[in-house]
């Protein structure tokens, strides 16, 4: 036995790189599907003090299609807080024959331009390997330097749902007495902690994860594949000391940065007394002050150093006019502070599509700051970076999610509004007139509300006059249009409204084939992608934001019409939402009515294939068409 | 269409050249008058305004080139490049002036309140930024107020190893705020005087240069763009330029070295040019437009000859005779196609050796490159590294791969030759002048059986003989020793051709069945084949059915052809309909689902030309058995459309008998550019097809 072992290990020590990296040894479990395969990685994170620690990486991916071919590339950051000791890269064939190694002049060194920021101290290396013959494999080996421990790589074996992953593994080697936190996602393994001395190791591993599919409206990755956060509990950054144990502790950490950095010139003093003395109500307070606010700041974004979790002081803004979110933020609670009511300063993560937030495991999982002032009744969230949105509206960048109040206390979690279906509506009316060759001439006018405000709004305020009138005639689906008009009045409020007019002149709409009349009563059915079914699905399907659409139309057509064929009325209500839709003919009128209310919700797999006969049947009807024919 | 009748007219229409080495008398002559013209313009012409010094009535910007639309404009941008001598250095460097004052009118106009000054930077000079003014200007209380930018919050950015950004924002940015900058560049890159765009983002008011170009330096100065100047002249005078020689000597006595001071001038006529643009109108992004390069109003230097008194002209612009001669002599382009390349025998030997004829083998070699070696998306004319290098890592520019591709076959003794040319996100290249910088891709030329062949090896999957779109971009040059002949890629002459046939057939048990074969031209084919490489048979499938309509499904999709590349893709599939089992009445549409249901020209008004990447011939054809059990109660009208005579034709061609139906449908375009003034023509002829194309016809069940 002893000696079938021995052979055994030498087999796979004298395993030599072109055995290890050759593309044909991949099961076919594992190129099922993929695009590309993680044939081993390895982290070693070495945590040296309190305030540094070092991280060795190696990812080796064999690329099997162009699909994958972006892996060949690497890309590593640094900036203040992270130097790059060394970083190389290996080009292997299908053999796994090394055919290229990267040298220092391939690495090409970039300002990480984030696109919006003046600023940043944000830099990138990158390197990329080229072969136009599938598959070959890439090798990238890497060794930095962080200065601050406040954030550690989390470890997310498969990157993107079309890899698979044959190996990978993690290990954490620190002092015994560094306490380390972790929280595992879809993955139960312990890790195997050993201690040698003072000195503790942590080691996760994981093999053979298959490929995944894609699927429309799936719950997001990382709630799916296997993934392990690390922060720290004690920690140092750039001199100051914080604890990130608790959420609580986490919020005094920040409080420390933020604290002091209040104070207003005296011009701006008076400005606050001047505007809110006579007021008697917090609330009209809170809208006067974010309303000046508003119209004397403006975004910009710096980010350097510390700067990118301290804000600028108070005094800054106030001078400069301008400054970032937490700035901006800082500077609002400073205005409020003056004219005596309590604003608190708000981490929360910012965007359409969050990533889930891990509630009972407290680090940083926020790339926005935005502030709020809790009243008697209910809070007032401000968006500080925005000078258009209302006051009190979150809407899709920042409602419906977990945010972090910050004050001398520490920190605070808590759920941001949710908007219900009774608040996302969008109304249409279109009145129109068909004339004897088929053009349509139209006005339409629209109310959206909350979430379906978004849109217009910042078709109103981000975009030009000339985006906006190219947006709007490119966005319907209609053959050749122009919209001759267009008008928008907005309501601000904590559930804010846009009013849209518009007049339109759509060529041929209604197609006129020698005695026949073709239209489409409803003006908004094309365009959608055809829910098809799949009997495979695999994930749940999630509909993050329920709205009601409910359109009105009314089109006069030429005389001496009569229908030859009429949509039949239909009417359906699911779980998943409810749709209407009517049309009937009224001498030379056609009248029109479509009700769709969308619910939110999460649905299991085997209900996929209702939810896309609920979809084909809205589909269908959407696009059915009126068939009038001359009478003779 | 200038562009396309004669290449000469075109370079007139476009741009337009001056030699401003040739202060003719003429110019003299008129000096006295534009000189008195100079001022009294100046009075006229409303650049009454004085940077630094801003007036409650200056925020009142009128213009009719304001309207609602506009977020900021641009009141004045005034530049200046001087030359002067270092005295001390005996060298000449340039200074660059810059002046802006711009009325920020909008919030959507915040954005141009962020400035970014590129540097040059070498490796051992670098372009100094000096004098840096930049304030903020608001009215509070009827008076104007100012604010400051700090020289602290004016941000350094190493933006890569040659170029440095300064970067800053105005502060207390308000609607309506007037933001004014001034700064100066000390320059040692002479060679490189600074360019002038006179058109941008926002409308500008007056745009103004001067440039001061001692006589020594002679650049060719060429102007681009759809926008007349206002003040276009140049006057002359006499100076001269003070150096101060440091000379070391020998102090005989003590044998002992000291140095001494030799002064001396040089004497020259400076030639002081004024460019003037007035109320230019932004510029507008325009679907199929290949680049606005092409469009922004610019004048721009090309350093042409430095002639010192007494001393021998140094060249810096040739004759193409001369480029060319340079460019086979550059280590970088011509040397390493030109030389024997021997270790290139045992692979390319290898690669030819089931071929004889040299059309054959150099068709091998092509195949051989394109597909082993990948492009890294780096363009330009010039070899990044050795031929050995660029062969063995398999990957490399534009100019590493095909000049590979042509040391290769120049090894098997077939006569290939680089031409180089601007891609047309790129912009033109220069008819007359050899403006290398214009140029950034070079492709392979061969003459076999007196046919010319061109190749780019870059160019993934596409057939033998072929060039990319992207090339066709006008002139180009093809490099010999001695020779640059010019050659002319015009995407007019580019036809993609599609077929399209459908025959649907009745049923056994009733209803219909049919095939679609769908054959693709060059381009359709390529995109297709690239696709394919990235998307799963099932996914293909999900997205052709979503271009049909509901009431028809798509089954067994073969596509012919896709590894072949020498062959057009054919893509055929079965259509199972549900309708005519038991509907009275079919409204059926006999483009299944390849009608044309949106305009691609969207925008009501256009501004520049529209330029496609080539000519169009798509062809549809249906041969339909009439369903059983159904008749036809009405059949679209056929029609034929010509757009502009011949510059396109649309025909919709449909009869029926009692068993079968034939339609067939055809669009043309017989052009890829079409000027501005069409546009309207263009549109009009797409709505008429769209229309056309969503006509029905009714069937109706035999009672």
């Amino acid at each position: 036995m002893k000696l079938i072992f021995f052979i055994f290990s030498i087999c796979i020590s004298g395993l030599t790189k072109a055995q290890e990296y050759n593309a044909l040894f991949i099961p076919d479990s594992l190129r099922k599907g993929a695009d590309v395969v993680k044939r081993s990685e390895e982290y070693i994170l070495t945590i040296k003090t309190s305030s540094k620690y070092t991280v060795y990486e190696k990812h080796v991916y064999t690329i099997l299609n162009a699909a994958a071919s972006h892996y060949a590339d690497y890309i590593t950051h640094y900036d203040k807080f992270c130097s790059i000791n060394s970083v190389s890269g290996k080009l292997f064939n299908m053999m796994g024959k090394e055919i290229k190694h990267s040298k220092k002049s391939d690495w090409k060194d970039y300002s990480a331009y984030d696109g919006f920021s003046l600023l940043s101290d944000a830099r990138y290396k990158e390197n990329e390997f080229y072969s136009a013959q599938y598959p070959y494999t890439v090798e990238y080996e890497e060794e930095d330097d962080h200065n601050g421990t406040q954030s550690f790589p989390a470890w997310v074996p498969q990157g993107s749902p079309a890899m698979s992953v044959q190996y990978s593994r993690f290990t954490i080697i620190a002092p015994a007495s560094y306490k380390i936190r972790y929280r595992q996602l879809n993955f139960k393994t312990a890790p195997v902690i050993t201690q040698k001395g003072d000195v503790k190791t942590y080691i996760w591993e994981i093999k053979n994860i298959p490929a995944r599919k894609s699927e429309l409206s799936a719950p997001s990755f990382i709630e799916i594949t296997p993934a392990v956060f690390f922060a720290p509990s004690k920690f140092e950054v750039q001199g100051y000391a914080g604890d990130m144990s608790t959420w609580e502790e986490y919020g005094k950490f920040i409080y420390q940065l933020i604290k002091g950095r209040d104070v207003l010139p005296d011009e701006v003093k008076r400005k606050v007394h001047e505007l809110t003395g006579h007021i008697t109500g917090d609330r009209e307070k809170v809208f006067l002050l974010y309303d000046f606010l508003q119209k004397n700041t403006r975004y910009i974004s710096i980010q350097l150093g510390i700067g990118g979790w301290q804000p600028f002081e108070a005094a800054y803004v106030a001078e400069k006019k301008y400054g970032d979110c937490k700035a901006l933020s800082n500077y609002m609670i400073a205005l409020l502070k003056e004219a005596g009511i309590k604003g608190k300063y708000v981490e929360i993560y910012a965007g359409k599509s969050p990533p889930p937030f891990v509630d009972d495991f407290s680090f940083s999982q926020f790339n926005h700051v935005i502030s709020c002032v809790p009243l008697d009744k209910d809070t007032l969230w401000l968006e500080c970076t925005s000078q258009t949105v209302s006051p009190g509206y979150m809407g899709s960048f920042t409602g419906n999610r977990k945010a972090l109040l910050i004050d001398e206390t520490g920190g605070h979690l808590v759920h941001t509004p949710v908007y219900k279906v009774s608040d996302n509506l969008q109304v249409r009316r279109v009145k129109g007139v068909a004339d004897d060759q088929g053009n349509l001439s139209a006005e339409i006018t629209n109310t959206y509300t909350s979430l379906q405000q978004d849109f217009p709004h910042s078709l109103m305020y981000d975009a030009s006059k000339e985006e906006r009138d190219k947006y709007l005639n490119q966005m319907f689906y209609l053959p050749t249009y122009q919209v001759i008009k267009n008008n928008y009045k907005e309501h601000r409020g904590i559930i804010p409204s846009v009013d849209e007019h518009l007049q339109i002149l759509i060529n041929n709409y209604a197609t006129i084939t020698g005695k026949r009349l073709f239209i489409a009563a409803n003006l908004f059915g094309g365009g959608a992608d055809k829910p098809l079914p799949d009997t495979a699905r695999q994930y749940d399907y999630i509909i993050k934001d329920p709205y009601r659409d409910i359109d009105s139309v009314e089109i006069k057509i030429p005389l001496g019409y009569k229908p030859e064929s009429l949509p039949k009325d239909i009417f359906l209500e699911t779980k998943f939402g409810k749709y209407a839709s009517k049309v009937k003919v009224l001498d030379d009128r056609i009248i029109y009515y479509r009700l769709m209310e969308q619910n939110s919700g999460r649905f299991p797999p085997k209900e996929y294939n209702e939810l896309v006969n609920f979809y084909q049947q809205v589909y269908k009807a959407d696009r059915s068409r009126v068939v009038l024919v001359k009478a003779e | 269409m200038i562009y396309f009748t004669i290449m000469g007219i075109f370079a007139n229409y476009f741009i337009r050249i001056n030699l401003t080495t040739m202060p003719t008398l003429k110019i003299s002559f008129f000096l006295l008058v534009l000189l008195f013209m100079q001022r009294s313009l100046y009075a006229q012409d409303k650049l009454n305004i004085k940077f630094g010094k801003v007036k409650p009535e200056d925020f009142e910007v009128k213009s009719q080139l304001i309207d609602s639309g506009t977020n900021a404009v641009v009141v004045a941008h005034l530049g200046k490049t001087t030359f002067v001598a270092n005295t001390n250095e005996l060298t000449f460097s340039l200074v660059y002036v810059e002046k802006k004052r711009i009325k920020v009118i909008n919030k959507n106009g915040f954005d141009a309140a962020t400035i970014t000054i590129p540097l040059y930077v070498s490796d051992n000079k670098s372009e100094k930024l000096e004098d840096l003014d930049a304030y903020t200007y608001n009215i509070e209380n009827g008076k104007v107020v100012e604010t400051k930018v700090e020289k602290s919050s004016v941000f350094t950015e190493k933006h890569s190893k040659n170029w440095t950004y300064k970067k800053f924002t105005f502060p207390a940015l308000k609607e309506g705020s007037i933001i004014e900058y001034s700064y100066e560049v000390k320059s040692d890159f002479f060679f490189n005087l600074q360019p002038w765009t006179f058109q941008g983002e926002y409308p500008v008011l007056w745009s103004q240069y001067e440039a001061a170009i001692p006589e020594f330096y002679k650049y060719v100065t060429l102007s681009q763009g759809h926008q007349p100047f206002f003040i276009n002249k140049v006057y002359t005078t006499q100076t001269s330029f003070s150096f101060v020689e440091h000379v070391e000597r020998e102090i005989t006595a003590r044998n002992q070295v000291g140095s001494a001071l030799n002064k001396f001038s040089i004497e020259g006529a400076i030639d002081y040019h004024t460019w003037v643009m007035k109320d230019v109108p932004a510029l507008k992004e325009e679907a199929f437009t290949t680049t606005l390069r092409n469009a922004v109003a610019k004048t721009e230097f090309q350093l042409n000859q430095i002639v010192f008194p007494r001393s021998m002209p140094q060249n810096y612009m040739d004759s193409w005779e001369k480029v060319a001669k340079d460019l086979m002599l550059d280590e970088k382009f011509g040397l390493q196609i030109d030389r024997a390349n021997n270790w290139l025998d045992n692979e390319v030997n290898d690669i030819v050796k089931t071929v004889t004829i040299p059309k054959e083998k150099a068709q091998k070699i092509f195949e051989y490159v394109r597909d082993n070696f990948t492009h890294n998306n780096i363009n330009g004319i010039y070899i990044t590294t050795t031929l050995k290098d660029v062969f063995k890592n398999k990957n490399g520019s534009v100019a590493d791969i095909n000049m590979l591709l042509i040391a290769m076959l120049k090894n098997q003794k077939i006569d290939a030759n680089p031409v180089i040319l601007s891609t047309r996100d790129h912009g033109f290249t220069h008819e007359i002048y050899p403006l290398i910088g214009r140029y950034n891709y070079v492709v392979a030329k061969i003459a076999i059986d007196n046919k010319d062949l061109y190749m780019d090896a870059t160019a993934r999957k596409l057939s033998f003989g072929r060039l990319p779109s992207k090339v066709y971009n006008g002139q180009a040059r093809e490099i010999s020793k001695n020779q640059a002949v010019p050659l002319y890629f015009m995407s007019d002459s580019l036809k993609e051709s599609g077929m399209t046939t459908v025959i649907i057939s009745n049923l056994e048990k009733g209803g219909v069945e049919g095939i679609l074969t769908h054959n693709f031209g060059v381009y359709e084919s390529l995109n297709l084949r690239n696709k394919m490489t990235k998307t799963l048979p099932d996914d293909f499938k999900k997205s052709l059915q979503q271009q049909y309509p509901e009431e028809i499904a798509i089954d067994h999709i073969q596509i012919d052809s896709l590894k072949l590349l020498n062959e057009p893709v054919g893509l055929k599939f079965d259509l199972k309909f549900k309708s005519f089992v038991d509907d009275d009445i079919v409204y059926f549409n006999p483009m299944l689902g390849e009608a044309i249901k949106k305009n691609p020209f969207t925008a009501a008004e256009r501004f520049y030309p529209v330029e496609m990447p080539y000519t169009i011939d798509d062809m549809y054809i249906l041969s339909m058995e009439i369903p059983k059990g159904y008749k036809v109660d009405e059949l679209p009208k056929s029609v034929r459309l010509n757009l502009n005579e011949d510059e396109g034709m649309f025909e919709y061609l449909v009869s029926s008998d009692k068993n079968h139906l034939q339609m067939r449908c055809r669009l043309q375009l017989t052009r890829a550019t079409y000027l501005n003034e069409d546009y309207q023509n263009l549109r009009d002829f797409y709505t008429f097809v769209i229309k056309k194309e969503a006509e029905h016809i009714v069937f109706k069940k035999i009672k």
